[in-house]
């Protein structure tokens, strides 16, 4: 069990640093002439697996924190599960338009730039605390 | 001293940002026809300095917070943290589109209206709270 918890800690702490970090610097390396840059695929395809995963991590968390514990941990646990679960619908929803969309639609720049900036909040502080809650257990 | 410099320095950037933009659309045209306005340029490496001490600031107060027991203080702290974070993101994403960019692209435009809303809640509550805690 613990090393599956360091296993997730490290993916959640590589997506989200590394998504914090290439979406700064994106306007500096891309000019986007040629459509998406291979990057940004892989990053979607990181995200594709680990919000999913990151749903179910914290919704045990928040199963296991909602009876009768401390306000600070039941906050927590619960942002942690609801921006989750947001993130993961907002992303899908933007990410099936990229190639897959039935007419013309195309992502929303902004919802992107949302998920860029708010995902990388929720995925380092998720991975460092299972990195501590592993190595604690 | 050098708390009280930077509640000074971080009340000081926010409200200045908080009336520029306010004032921005009387003293400049819509098409901003030669360029970005000086005092914004300015204004942007204030507000790059300011978020740096904002983002050291934020976490440190967190780091205490998370390890006392008072709620209050813990909400407040790591909001203050995770919207330094995320406005630096934004920001730097921002402003390195004004003369970095590998293409045609610019800066957004609403990025920047949310920008110049929310620096100013952050800085100046922050640098009026390290202004009282030094006087303490």
């Amino acid at each position: 069990m613990a090393v599956l918890k360091r296993l997730l800690a490290v993916l959640f702490v590589v997506v989200g640093a590394g998504l914090a970090v290439h979406f700064v610097l994106d306007p500096v390396l891309y000019d986007w002439e040629d459509g998406q840059p291979v990057l940004w695929h892989v990053f979607d395809w990181a995200r594709a697996v680990s919000l999913p995963l990151a749903v179910i991590v914290t919704f045990e968390a928040k199963r296991r924190t909602d009876p009768g514990s401390d306000v600070r941990t039941l906050i927590r646990a619960n942002l942690h599960f609801y921006l989750a679960f947001a993130l993961t619908l907002l992303f899908y929803w933007n990410w099936v338009q990229v190639s897959w969309a039935a007419g013309d639609q195309t992502p929303d720049s902004q919802v992107f730039v949302f998920i860029d900036v708010v995902l990388p909040l929720v995925f380092v502080p998720l991975g460092l605390g299972l990195w501590n809650e592993a190595s604690t257990a | 001293m050098t708390r009280r410099l930077a509640g000074a320095y971080l009340a000081i950037v926010g409200a200045a940002v908080a009336v520029h933009f306010v004032i921005d659309p009387l003293i400049y045209d819509t098409e901003w026809e030669e360029g970005v306005p000086a005092a914004w340029i300015v204004l942007d490496w204030l507000m790059a300095v300011g978020l740096a001490i904002a983002l050291f600031v934020t976490f440190e107060a967190k780091r205490a917070a998370d390890a006392g027991s008072d709620l209050r203080e813990y909400l407040v702290a790591n909001v203050q943290f995770y919207v330094a974070a995320g406005l630096t993101l934004l920001f730097l994403w921002n402003a390195v589109q004004i003369d970095w960019a590998a293409g045609d692209q610019t800066p957004d435009s609403q990025v920047w209206v949310f920008i110049d809303v929310m620096l100013p809640l952050l800085f100046v509550t922050l640098g009026l709270r390290l202004w009282n805690e030094s006087e303490l």
